[in-house]
């Protein structure tokens, strides 16, 4: 090629260089939404933790929910706690199998709850007979002497504790 | 509440032979039916006025029974089986067994009864 031929090349070398610059940043801008959709994934995942707060209210559909929350609370931090104690609060509620899942959800967060009532319903009636009794007979006074007393009878062997077989 | 004892000293309690009135007023007896009653009333099993003074009767008989170091009295010892003959004379065995105190028979149903009052599981007064 001649040299005069070469020059006439340069608005062209010059035309593509151009292109492919607008072509890079095209490509540059089109990689953009890439991240873009991710970020929206990692939104969604705190969306499936946050319906856990609600969970203390304690509705039927706790246990779900606080499951969802439990492996949200993976990534989210605090706000799956409350996802627990609310699995937590329901279990000591105690309707049945269901609850203790949400309980077994909420020991996430804190749990304790959840495993010590395991489901049972419990009632816990008020009974006028039993809030006023003489004080030094009191159910706390005498069951505290009575298991200061119970201690010397644990280590008695089965022989001296007037048992007759 | 059938064959608890009502009046007296021994208001509250039941007899070592329940439903044998000259067998003594016994102290582990008493505590396992407060319990059981006890236990019942709070959990909503037993309802009605004639169970809640039962089991209250019951705890203060216990009470009365319990001296300064925590030590239950009038309890029956292991018993063992009477032998074979009339009605009479197998309740006159367990009638006439001595009763006596710091036994675990009554000690350890004296803290059922105290823990099923309390409730230490159920908020409010205990």
């Amino acid at each position: 090629m001649r040299l005069e031929n070469a020059y006439r090349l340069v608005p062209l070398m010059l035309a593509a260089l151009l292109l492919s610059a607008g072509l890079l940043n095209c490509s540059s801008t089109d990689s953009h939404p890439t991240p873009a959709v991710s970020a929206g994934a990692a939104g969604a995942a705190n969306l499936a933790g946050s319906p856990n707060t609600p969970a203390p209210g304690g509705s039927g559909n706790v246990a779900g929910a606080a499951a969802a929350g439990a492996s949200a609370s993976a990534g989210a931090g605090g706000a799956p706690a409350s996802a627990g104690s609310g699995g937590a609060i329901t279990a000591s509620a105690g309707a049945s199998g269901a609850p203790t899942s949400a309980g077994a959800g909420g020991a996430s967060g804190s749990g304790a709850g959840g495993t010590a009532q395991g489901g049972a319903a419990v009632a816990c009636e008020v009974v006028n007979e039993f809030q006023n009794f003489p004080a030094a007979i009191a159910p706390a006074a005498i069951a505290k002497l009575a298991v200061n007393n119970f201690k010397s009878h644990t280590g008695r062997p089965l022989a001296t504790a007037n048992h007759q077989r | 509440m059938p064959l608890q004892i009502t009046s007296g000293n021994d208001s509250g309690m039941w007899r070592q032979v329940l439903d044998l009135p000259t067998s003594n007023p016994e102290s582990s007896c008493t505590a396992m039916f407060t319990f059981a009653l006890t236990t019942g009333i709070r959990y909503g099993w037993l309802k009605g006025a004639k169970y809640n003074t039962a089991a209250r009767n019951g705890w203060i008989a216990l009470g009365n029974k319990t001296d300064s170091n925590g030590v239950l009295t009038k309890v029956c010892p292991g018993t063992g089986q009477a032998s074979a003959g009339t009605l009479a004379s197998q309740q006159a065995f367990y009638a006439n067994i001595a009763l006596g105190s710091n036994d675990q028979h009554g000690q350890a149903p004296l803290l059922w009864a105290a823990r099923a009052l309390m409730r230490p599981d159920c908020s409010g007064v205990h």
